[in-house]
């Protein structure tokens, strides 16, 4: 056989690839490794074969959402029949539909009535006059009928502006709250921020106007929230009050502002909105930002982040970002 | 092995084989379908290299053959199970639409085949990496292995990626 054939790797090369794509992974890679493994790439047309069939793979990984790779990819397979046919049958008599059905955790997810993708931001109008904002990657239930006005925040960032419920305004107030994993809000004419970015470990609370009762699932007491002040509240514990940051609600005008914000904070919030991977070397983590950024296009933020910062960004696919010190 | 003795192989093993993967797969219909398919993975095979090896023992040969395709058969049968629950996890406004839910199907069939070749750990610390972005520190305190390790298994699974991919 040829050497040379489009289907052929050496082993020795692929090795020594994989040796550079470990390195480059790595959070703590230095600019010498970025600059040799590109003087390996480029050294003969093998070595630049092997990374682009890694590369590939990647940018395939990158198409997944991450919920679905990792229960997917991941998963134990069990190749016996009996499992298999089990699985089956429940598939086959029952159908698709009532099979998602049984699970009412699941039922309660496939009801969630307003959701946004990542660095998608949306304002919604509910049907009391009060209005709702959603934050990057929030899914929301909004449940209103005779009796309630419920919200029940999945996940992501909410932004609320209660109005006044004109449905029953004489007789009747209808109360309004939103609930989470931790704990459930009651306001009292207001507006408020309600978060759960840390996969339901959390929830915070920022008030900005008026006043929020909150109520943990242990009904533990807490005092009454005012105006300008944030809490965070755990499974088993709630966080002392302190002030909220100023701005917290900028993202509602799709807007990100930094204020001698550390880098790594600031890459951090950024990844909110983008797919994929976003590193911050340790290096340059305390490097200090400020401005005000468009949260629309999240890449247009990156790039314009060297021309005020002594540091470089390395794209090594589209969805994985790396911000390292600049190179002398 | 020439033709003739494909043939062979063919005629005098064909119902044994069909006989042993219903067994196998507890469905005669699909054992006809996966013993044809085994024949035509040796006929392939044949072609590649040329010729086949002589055999001492066909019905071993036939078995390993046909075992890894019953294997493949299982895995994406628990591979189309794992999505349909991941699917059913998501709320209805963000359910991908019957396209994109087909480039993510394909993609994860293709994956699904090269992942197969690591061993779990290795596997979960490449996906723990390269999906979810966790740091190698991370990935080690969570598996509760050394980072050394972490590396090694992440050089390693680039590796197979590299030699069991084509472009």
């Amino acid at each position: 056989m040829i050497s040379g054939n489009n289907n052929t790797i050496n082993r020795e090369v692929a090795r020594a690839a994989a040796q550079w794509l470990m390195r480059l992974h790595d959070d703590a890679v230095s600019n010498e490794d970025i600059q040799l493994c590109e003087q390996w790439r480029q050294a003969h047309s093998d070595h630049e074969q092997a990374w682009q069939r890694a590369h590939s793979i990647q940018e395939k990984l990158g198409l997944l959402p991450v919920s679905t790779g990792m229960v997917t990819l991941n998963r134990k397979v069990r190749a016996d029949r009996r499992h298999a046919m089990k699985t089956l049958a429940v598939l086959i008599t029952a159908g698709p539909a009532s099979y998602l059905g049984y699970n009412s955790s699941i039922r309660q997810a496939w009801s969630a009535d307003y959701s946004t993708a990542k660095g998608e931001l949306q304002r919604i109008e509910l049907a009391d006059g009060s209005v709702i904002h959603l934050n990057t990657n929030t899914i929301v239930d909004v449940i209103f009928d005779a009796h309630q006005r419920k919200l029940v925040l999945h996940q992501g960032e909410l932004l609320v502006e209660t109005g006044k419920d004109t449905l029953f305004a004489s007789q009747l107030i209808r109360p309004f709250s939103v609930h989470t994993h931790q704990g459930e809000f009651r306001p009292i004419g207001t507006r408020f921020i309600v978060r759960n970015i840390d996969g339901n470990i959390s929830t915070d609370l920022m008030v900005l106007e008026g006043k929020v009762k909150a109520t943990t699932h242990l009904h533990s007491k807490l005092p009454i929230i005012n105006a300008g002040q944030q809490l965070t509240i755990y499974n088993d514990r709630h966080s002392d009050i302190r002030p909220v940051e100023d701005y917290a609600d900028a993202w509602s005008r799709g807007l990100l502002y930094a204020r001698n914000m550390r880098l790594d904070h600031f890459l951090n919030e950024i990844s909110r909105y983008r797919s994929g991977v976003l590193r911050c070397d340790p290096a340059i983590a305390n490097l200090h930002i400020s401005g005000s950024f468009q949260l629309k296009d999240s890449d247009k933020i990156l790039q314009a982040l060297p021309q005020t910062l002594p540091i470089s960004l390395h794209f090594l696919t589209p969805y994985w970002v790396t911000v390292k010190e600049k190179t002398t | 092995m020439s033709n003739d003795a494909l043939s062979t192989l063919y005629s005098e093993n064909k119902s044994w084989l069909q006989a042993w993967l219903s067994k196998k797969l507890g469905c005669s219909h699909h054992a006809a379908d996966v013993a044809q398919d085994a024949f035509l993975r040796i006929l392939q095979l044949q072609r590649k290299e040329g010729a086949l090896p002589s055999l001492k023992q066909p019905r071993a040969y036939l078995t390993t053959i046909a075992g890894r395709l019953v294997y493949d058969h299982f895995r994406r049968q628990s591979l189309e199970k794992a999505y349909l629950e991941s699917l059913a996890h998501l709320p209805e406004v963000q359910m991908p639409s019957p396209q994109e839910q087909l480039i993510v199907q394909e993609t994860l069939l293709e994956l699904d085949s090269l992942f197969d070749r690591l061993k779990p750990i290795i596997r979960t610390t490449f996906l723990l990496s390269q999906l979810e972005g966790l740091t190698y520190a991370a990935i080690a305190e969570q598996l509760n292995i050394s980072e050394r390790t972490v590396k090694r298994y992440m050089a390693r699974a680039f590796e197979e990626c590299i030699m069991a991919s084509s472009l």
